[in-house]
């Protein structure tokens, strides 16, 4: 068989084949189907982040982070952002490394307040107050000097119902800076004292005795100003 | 029994420890007994709640929605 027949033969096989197992040749080909051009756009607030449980876990704290940093730049809404904004990006760049199920607002609280240090280049020269590293037993007693002083003016507890936000924000704002710290942290952001010494890396006492004193100091504070404007009351403290 | 016997300067100095959460079990119970019998201690402690409930009438400020657009259209570049 010449190799022109073994090639014809080879060739009417394939033409066989064809017909069986797709059928004519000459059936007319499917209509195209039309493109699909259909979907819409995702809407511009549907983006996802791409780090699994940032969104879920991260950004509910946002309103938290941002009234620490507007205590750490005492107020400088602008500054703030800023140190909010930076708060968020460096945790998006290190969410690997935040363990689940620890706390989350502790752990931005850290990143927000080291940064603030690095901005400010307060780290370096960074003071330590002696006297608030006082015996924290001590400083607690201060809770009876504070009724006293507010019974002495013919103060009562509604003197802190009826004190006007921004008066308190700027006493706050007023504290040193070791005090004003360790008051933000627990007493407007909730963070135990052990998450606190995490976040500010001094010890667990120091934490306590700077608190107490930061309390006492604003409550003094609080309490001379009522007196001061004269807020009074028949049912003293 | 012995809860009641704790004497008034020892409640006063676990006070702000009190309401902080951070006393075990056992002294949480003493003080908070210690409170609910002695009229001298417990204004005291409502005087402190008072300055507490200021506190957290301050933590109900929400951050800008501007800000929140923001940091979230800052994470998405980072993400590419």
């Amino acid at each position: 068989m010449s190799l022109e027949a073994i090639l014809n033969r080879i060739r009417d096989a394939f033409d066989m084949l064809n017909r069986r197992e797709f059928g004519s040749t000459d059936r007319p080909a499917p209509a195209p189907r039309p493109r699909i051009t259909d979907v819409p756009d995702p809407a511009p607030d549907a983006p996802v982040l791409e780090k699994v449980g940032f969104a879920e876990e991260a950004l509910p704290w946002m309103d938290a982070v941002h009234r620490f940093s507007l205590r750490l730049t005492q107020g400088d809404e602008d500054a703030a952002a800023d140190l909010v904004q930076d708060t968020f990006l460096k945790a998006y760049r290190a969410w690997q490394s935040f363990q689940r199920g620890t706390n989350c607002k502790s752990w931005l609280f850290t990143i927000c307040k080291n940064t603030h240090l690095k901005n400010t280049d307060q780290a370096s020269t960074r003071r330590e107050v002696v006297q608030s590293d006082l015996d924290a037993n001590i400083e607690a007693m201060a809770v009876v000097d504070l009724h006293d002083r507010a019974r002495h003016h013919k103060l009562g507890i509604d003197l802190f119902d009826h004190a006007i936000d921004d008066r308190v924000i700027a006493a706050i704002d007023g504290l040193p800076d070791e005090f004003r710290d360790v008051l933000v942290l627990s007493d407007l952001g909730d963070l135990k004292q052990a998450e606190i010494s995490h976040v500010l890396g001094i010890p667990a006492g120091t934490v306590k005795s700077r608190l107490f004193r930061a309390r006492r100091r604003l409550q003094e504070v609080l309490i001379d100003h009522a007196a001061d404007v004269g807020i009074t009351t028949d049912q003293p403290a | 029994m012995k809860s009641q016997s704790i004497p008034c300067e020892l409640v006063m100095e676990r006070l702000w420890t009190f309401i902080d959460r951070e006393l075990d079990t056992a002294s949480e119970a003493e003080v908070r007994e210690h409170l609910r019998m002695c009229g001298r201690c417990y204004p005291r402690y409502d005087f402190q709640q008072a300055y507490f409930r200021l506190m957290r009438r301050l933590t109900t400020e929400p951050a800008p929605s501007e800000l929140r657009s923001r940091v979230f259209r800052t994470l998405l570049a980072e993400t590419g």
